[in-house]
């Protein structure tokens, strides 16, 4: 048993409860004080040194002013233009801080500035004489470094305090409301889902070399980073796998298994040698060795969904992700060693969680990290996740957890620092990964929906009202996409489809879904995009889209499941695409059939498995009730279907004298 | 949680925008770029 089934949130009847909110919240947790403290303790060192040479005076004045407040000794020599520029170039310094782990960036520019005011001291000045100085810089210097710790002070303690006041009411919200159960539908794939379907086919199964429709540019932060929409496309089409087409999985296991091979490709992490040598002075290519996080447990948990999406073992063999670097260096990893890689990097991180881009360990890749070991886990009987989970959980509530209930996004793994960096609304979440920590930490997965859901079943009661005859009559509102590429209303779509689901509203859920696809879609094709949306949000859309009635929580927890009742074990792409192959009662086969981007006018061979040997069955159209085929199982449970797919094509292939079926329910 | 008062996501955007006006070229591509040349090997692992 797991520390996460031990702390299974407490049932004490009807309905669960979560844990509580700590009623004494820490201002920070051992690691960050002490994180935080070496940092204060090197400021201070800094200005005390910065005090001696203010005393010495001349040219060290100069130098000493600009160690109490960075080119404090600019203002001094009369060069008010040079302050203006350190303080442009220390905001460049921090945002590089951030999105290229420049830790040394902002030091650096403080100790130049010093250096630079010093050398500037008898230099010549902008309209005044050479060597003039400004007495009055000196107070000034010192009130601004006063003024900048006091507001950082200011905005960590105002902000606490106020969490802190919201803590009893949040407790007695937590103590007594009840949210309503998920929707969680099964789903019948709309010509929309078709088409998305076929777009995310023709990304995935183009070759492994190919990137044709994914949007390439900056590899370290945001919308045009290709190791994410690969990431998100295999998130979204495992729970397509498993809750549209468990018994067909041909297809889409080639596309899920050809979205983890582009991994691979040098292109797409590339980028992690100049991290790593900007960041750590590391030159070492090999993006699982150190920190990344955010592609080795990214990529880790698509893994391990593709392996329980579709059975199949092909990572699990050596050398079977291979990375070759420039110089022709070869980096050999397998599901295995690649999960024990993550695992090595959370035991050696001294705060518990582990950084994506050098010095910097989000919570959302963290636990997203937590998700591929507990992943890898159930797949393969292995102890990563419950051996870690402890240590894990200590993380994130004594680290990362603010007294409402937030987490906090990013911590810096020098400094200690966090701050709200732009990336998710005020720097903080109330469950992140992408499993909303179902899978890792139910208890915790359900405090966050609480308070992440509060107010909301009113919301949504308020937009259901709006639905007529099946159909919302709404339009959203366009916003930016992260890369600021193109404005989009699917994202805004995609968080009330989900929010409407998860507060029991699966009619809303519905309507909103038709909404957006009229709002949004274009009538393009790959490699263009079927709606107006990034490849990145796109396959985010489809990853809540395609989620019911299983989630990829409930498959990390789960594991592969084979599937029952007949298999449809081949049918050629891409002159056919299979939209629906799921057995209800475990004896016959649900079928869809669409045609795929390369339609033939000629009979297809459908190649039916798991049939019960010698036996008859018939294929018959679901829409209009007509015979379609029938045909005899061989003695292996095997039989062969020609038929012309020029269109939609829903059928139901059943044994002539069909028996009762267990009602099983899609797997 | 401290705050600077800076987006740095935003902030990263508009340097990335400004970082590819200034070398020309183009922020988001449809197709991936050419596969970086080879260098000669310096160890095989």
């Amino acid at each position: 048993m797991t520390v996460s089934e031990l702390h299974r949130p407490i049932d004490t009847g009807e309905p669960a409860r979560p844990p509580l909110l700590p009623a004494q919240p820490r201002r920070m947790g051992p690691v960050t004080r002490a994180l935080v403290l070496r940092t204060i303790a090197v400021i201070a060192f800094a200005q005390a040194v910065g005090v001696v040479f203010v005393a010495i005076g001349g040219r060290w004045r100069a130098a000493g002013l600009s160690l109490a407040f960075p080119g404090g000794g600019f203002l001094y020599s009369a060069a008010p233009v040079a302050f203006v520029l350190t303080w442009a170039a220390l905001t460049v310094a921090l945002v590089l801080w951030w999105g290229m782990s420049v830790h040394w960036g902002i030091p650096l520019l403080w100790v130049l500035s010093a250096v630079g005011a010093a050398l500037w001291a008898d230099g010549p000045r902008l309209g005044y004489d050479s060597g003039t100085t400004w007495g009055w810089a000196i107070p000034v210097v010192y009130l601004l470094a006063l003024a900048g710790a006091g507001t950082l002070v200011y905005t960590f303690e105002s902000r606490f305090r106020a969490k802190r006041a919201k803590v009893d009411e949040l407790n007695a919200y937590l103590a007594t409301a009840t949210l309503p159960e998920p929707a969680r539908p099964l789903r019948e794939p709309d010509d929309m889902d078709a088409e998305l379907l076929r777009w995310a086919y023709e990304l995935s199964l183009q070759p492994v070399d190919a990137f044709r429709g994914f949007e390439w540019g900056e590899q370290f932060h945001g919308g045009t980073v290709v190791r994410y929409q690969l990431n998100y496309l295999g998130w979204a089409l495992a729970p397509y796998a498993v809750n549209y087409v468990p018994n067909a999985p041909g297809q889409i296991e080639l596309a899920l298994r050809n979205l983890v091979h582009k991994q691979t490709d040098l292109r797409v992490w590339r980028y992690w040698r100049t991290l790593n040598l900007i960041g750590n002075l590391d030159a070492n290519p090999d993006p699982l060795v150190r920190d990344n996080i955010m592609f080795s447990g990214f990529t880790g948990d698509q893994i391990n969904l593709y392996e329980a999406a579709t059975g199949s073992t092909i990572f699990d063999e050596p050398g079977s992700l291979t990375f070759v670097w420039e110089d022709g260096r070869t980096f050999a990893y397998d599901h295995h060693s690649w999960m024990e890689a993550v695992r090595r990097n959370f035991d050696e991180s001294r705060l518990g969680f582990f950084p994506c881009e050098p010095g910097w360990a989000f919570a959302a890749c963290n636990t997203i990290g937590a998700q591929a070991l507990l992943g890898h886990d159930r797949l393969h009987g292995t102890e990563l996740w419950s051996e870690l989970e402890p240590r894990w959980r200590r993380t994130l509530e004594l680290e990362y957890l603010m007294p409402d209930g937030n987490y906090a996004n990013i911590r810096s793994t020098h400094t200690g620092l966090s701050w709200d960096t732009g990336e998710t609304p005020g720097g903080e979440y109330f469950t992140t990964g992408s499993h909303g920590f179902a899978d890792v930490a139910p208890d915790l997965a359900l405090r966050g929906r609480m308070l992440q859901l509060r107010g909301t079943p009113e919301k949504m009661a308020g937009l259901a009202a709006m639905v007529r005859d099946g159909e919302l009559s709404l339009e959203l509102p366009e916003e930016w996409e992260r890369n600021r590429a193109r404005k989009t209303a699917v994202s805004s779509w995609t968080k009330l489809i989900a929010g409407a689901r998860m507060v029991g509203q699966g009619e809303l859920a519905e309507a909103a879904q038709r909404a957006c696809d009229r709002q949004c879609a274009t009538g393009d094709t790959w490699p263009e995009r079927p709606l107006r949306v990034g490849v990145a949000n796109l396959a985010l859309h489809l990853l809540v889209r395609w989620s019911t009635p299983m989630d990829n929580a409930t498959l990390n927890l789960r594991g592969y499941v084979p599937p029952v009742g007949p298999v449809l074990r081949d049918a050629p792409w891409p002159q056919v695409m299979v939209t629906v192959a799921r057995s209800l009662d475990g004896d016959s086969l649900e079928l869809t059939l669409r045609p795929g981007p390369e339609p033939s006018t000629a009979a297809v061979s459908l190649r039916f498995d798991s049939l019960r040997p010698g036996v008859a069955y018939e294929v018959h159209d679901r829409d209009t009730g007509a015979d379609v085929a029938s045909l005899v199982a061989d003695a292996e449970g095997a039989a062969s279907l020609d038929l012309v797919v020029a269109a939609r094509r829903a059928l139901r292939l059943a044994p002539v004298a069909a028996v009762p079926g267990d009602g099983g329910g899609a797997r | 949680m401290i705050s600077f008062r800076i987006n740095c996501a935003q902030v990263w955007v508009r340097l990335v925008r400004f970082v590819c006006k200034v070398t020309r070229r183009p922020q988001v591509t449809y197709d991936a770029p050419p596969m970086p040349a080879r260098s000669p090997a310096r160890s095989a692992r």
